[in-house]
């Protein structure tokens, strides 16, 4: 490859290699081309943002950019409003994720079973999905009393609306994943004896996987969402059960706070981009 | 009928399920026509919601038209193109795509500001056509698309655009009305962007409009929220068959 590469413009060397290499060198280029626009975009409005953010934290960025180390670190992770968001937003993907895949796979199984209803079920499920927040939260606000919302209870009322609003598209998600199973299988497990649970735990999950590892990213993206009924339902400052981190980076935002914003926005993106990275490694080695 | 007995169960949670979906809409309809003039004060006598609704739906379509475009050439060439480090590119992809937005709020506005687009409806479009989502979701569909299809059309001296249009996004169609659906709906229901990025309240989307209505103009969001719903219900109901079969993609590899 170095030699090719000193040896001039593309369009000369394919004419003086020929074959396989040059057409190796064209498909790359051409790919690099249609991948450009995205990569440009989120490189742009993504990553650069993000680097700036970094920045920010360690104080080398803003009105008086001077290095401070940690020291912005320590104060956001001694503050009590970041420990009440971080602990919030934990607690909301740790129950939230695993009780949508349940949910969904439950739906998806019963829906694949055709039991009566299923046809009414699966042609309604995805409406939460479409419908606009601002009239569920209108929904919300007839169907639940104004001081349970300023109570405890509003993180489950948060929890069930994530969960009626996303089962829908897992279910499907699930149910097309379920249809591409072969029956055989199932035929000749039941033929060596092995029961429904057997048949759910040796069959279908293992081969589900691909699907459901997919539902669990499409639901930690959506759970970080659920902020938009959080705050129409609460506003800046709800009741402190459903106060998320996005609260505290919103707020932040609007207190012109930039080192505390940027401090809890590296803290918030680290878990993620730690969790995908080994996922990925993870994968790579299994696959 | 021990059969029937014993899925009266999973019936019930199914029949649940339904109803749970329904309900917020048949509520919606009854509280519309509970109050049958409210049509009229919503529609007719202020044109403000009028002309925020096409408004936002301009955007709406600009976003997802964008979105796609991109999204439709960055999946094939992750999928069908020798990229170099391709896995790495995918993993940033991902990353990017869990990352949620208030993350990069603050350094965003910076830079829309000093693109001088704060303000204006790009702040709130060119974000959202650059998101990763459909990236990925279009890598995952092409690469189920067998590369027979492609060398033929290569055979036949299809350039890549042709490749992609005419054979790629007809043969990934459930991928794409995916997108297409998931974006819409996403762009039609945002709420931060508009509330950080734009500062002047009268070019506020629907979304954000709808939700800051009082309670003085409670029964007439019965009707606003009707009608924003429309979009999104007619999308889900044209694109259903798609969205359905997209999801068995995942699983061919």
């Amino acid at each position: 490859m170095p030699e090719s590469k000193r040896s001039g413009p593309i369009w000369t060397n394919r004419r003086k290699s020929g074959g396989r290499l040059s057409l190796f060198r064209r498909r790359r280029l051409v790919g690099g081309l249609l991948f450009l626009p995205i990569l440009a975009g989120t490189l742009l409005f993504f990553a650069l943002p993000f680097c700036m953010v970094v920045g920010y934290s360690f104080g080398l960025a803003g009105g008086q950019a001077r290095f401070a180390g940690f020291s912005n670190y320590v104060k956001v992770l001694e503050s009590e409003a970041f420990r009440l968001a971080a602990g919030n937003t934990v607690k909301f993907l740790a129950l939230g994720v695993p009780l949508l895949l349940v949910t969904g796979l439950l739906l998806a199984l019963l829906l694949h079973a055709a039991l009566p209803g299923s046809r009414l079920c699966s042609n309604t499920i995805l409406l939460p999905l479409v419908l606009p927040i601002a009239s569920i939260v209108m929904v919300v606000e007839w169907l639940i009393p104004a001081p349970v919302l300023e109570s405890p209870a509003a993180f489950w009322v948060l929890l069930a609306l994530y969960l009626w609003k996303n089962c829908g598209y897992i279910t499907v998600l699930l149910l097309a994943g379920l249809a591409l199973i072969p029956r055989e299988l199932y035929d000749t497990a039941a033929m060596e004896g092995a029961n429904r649970r057997q048949q759910l735990l040796y069959i279908t999950l293992p081969l589900l996987a691909p699907s459901l590892s997919f539902s669990a990213v499409l639901g930690v993206i959506n759970s970080f969402k659920s902020y938009r009924e959080a705050f129409l339902l609460g506003g800046k400052y709800p009741h402190e059960s459903i106060y998320l981190l996005q609260h505290f980076l919103n707020n932040n935002f609007e207190n012109l706070n930039y080192a505390r914003l940027a401090v809890a926005s590296v803290l918030t993106a680290l878990p993620i981009v730690f969790a995908t990275v080994c996922v990925l490694l993870y994968q790579r080695r299994h696959s | 009928m021990r059969k029937k007995v014993k899925d009266l169960p999973g019936t019930l949670v199914i029949l649940l399920a339904a109803a749970a979906a329904l309900g917020p809409v048949i509520y919606l309809f009854l509280g519309c026509f509970a109050n049958p003039q409210g049509f009229w004060l919503t529609f007719l006598r202020t044109p403000e919601y009028l002309y925020k609704f096409w408004n936002s739906l301009a955007v709406c379509a600009v976003i997802t038209a964008g979105q796609l475009i991109v999204s439709c050439m960055g999946g094939l060439a992750l999928a069908k193109y020798p990229l170099p480090c391709r896995r790495f590119l995918i993993g940033f992809l991902v990353i990017v795509l869990l990352l949620p937005l208030q993350v990069t709020l603050m350094p965003s506005y910076l830079i829309l500001d000093r693109m001088g687009l704060l303000d204006t409806v790009w702040a709130l479009i060119l974000p959202a056509v650059f998101s990763p989502f459909g990236t990925v979701i279009m890598w995952m569909t092409f690469r189920s698309v067998p590369d027979e299809l492609l060398d033929a059309a290569r055979m036949d001296g299809a350039g890549v655009f042709a490749l992609l249009w005419k054979i790629m996004v007809p043969a990934g169609r459930s991928g794409a009305a995916s997108v297409l659906l998931l974006t819409f709906v996403d762009a039609w229901n945002m709420a931060e962007q508009p509330m950080v990025f734009l500062r002047d309240v009268s070019k506020y989307p629907l979304s954000v409009y709808l939700a800051s209505l009082d309670r003085e103009g409670f029964s007439l969001s019965f009707h606003s929220g009707l009608l924003s719903m429309l979009p999104a219900v007619l999308l889900l109901l044209y694109y259903r068959e798609e969205l359905v079969q997209g999801g068995g993609i995942l699983l061919e590899k």
